[in-house]
């Protein structure tokens, strides 16, 4: 699998780290402990288009957010999680 | 009085030659990195071109110059700037823009190694995975990657072609001898023409 970097250009998978869902929001501080237990433990597994957080660890250093297709690998866009540059 | 500490050689310093290429270790520049931080990123630009005569390069993957000084994109809003040994390089960047940035010492956290000799490029490349075709990269060209496990940034420093490989120093005697054993493995018949 290949990532193109929005600053470093298209790069192997072995420079980056996985984080997880791109989707997950962390919730209020007073909301119910039924929000924390999903937000902290519980995480869908969609067959398809996912959002998740890859870490360029041995390039540029950047957050990215890929769409990827679990089923296949395809990637649909990437983007930086500060929300700058494109790709 | 106590004795000064001084940083020794995390290496040996005489060059290693197989065929035509050398692998040497550079003289230990002053190396600084640059942090700009997001509010004063103009002002950051701006004071760069006016103290310094050289720009912080924008665009990912490239590097300026400007006599002495040479400066590499090193990340988003991230350079790493190195000059000769005695430049007062941090003083130089402190006084040109020290409100808007976060200078930080890297000179005795790098160690920079130079390849060089004809295929160069090709004992390169069975190390680093970027492309190094000269379409792709040139001089001047700057890359934040790995070389085998090791994380680098390469530069090509000249057509001969050399490189630099820039690494932290408590992995330079890894790379060393990574990079000699690709040198001592030769080079391809394939990529020979
Ligand atoms: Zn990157």
């Amino acid at each position: 699998m290949r990532i193109h970097c929005p600053y470093c250009g298209t790069r192997g998978v072995e420079e980056f780290t996985y984080l997880g869902d791109a989707t997950v929001r962390r919730p209020d501080p007073d909301a119910p402990e039924a929000a924390w237990v999903d937000y902290v433990y519980l995480r869908d597994n969609p067959a398809g288009p996912h959002p998740e957080y890859w870490y360029h660890a041995a390039g540029c250093h950047g957050w990215l957010v890929v769409v990827r297709d679990t089923r296949t690998h395809e990637i649909f866009s990437v983007r930086t999680a500060s929300g700058g540059a494109e790709a | 009085m106590p004795d000064i500490l001084s940083p020794c050689s995390p290496i040996s310093t005489e060059p290693c030659r197989v065929g035509g290429l050398t692998l040497a270790l550079a003289p230990p520049d002053e190396t600084v990195s640059i942090g700009g931080f997001r509010n004063s990123l103009p002002a950051l630009h701006e004071a760069a071109l006016q103290a310094l005569g050289a720009s912080l390069p924008q665009t990912p993957g490239t590097a300026t110059r400007a006599q002495d000084l040479s400066i590499l994109w090193a990340g988003p809003n991230q350079w790493l700037a190195s000059a000769p040994s005695g430049s007062g390089l941090m003083e130089k960047l402190q006084a040109a823009f020290g409100a808007h940035a976060a200078l930080t010492d890297q000179t005795d956290s790098r160690v920079t190694l130079t390849l060089s000799g004809p295929y160069a490029h090709v004992i390169a490349a069975k190390l680093v995975p970027i492309d190094l075709h000269p379409r792709c990269f040139g001089l001047s060209s700057v890359a934040l990657t790995l070389a085998g496990h090791i994380p680098v940034i390469v530069v090509q420093r000249d057509l001969e072609p050399s490189y630099n490989f820039i690494v932290f120093r408590s992995l330079v005697r890894s790379l060393h001898h990574d990079i000699l054993a690709a040198m001592q493995g030769g080079i391809p018949k394939s990529e020979q023409n």
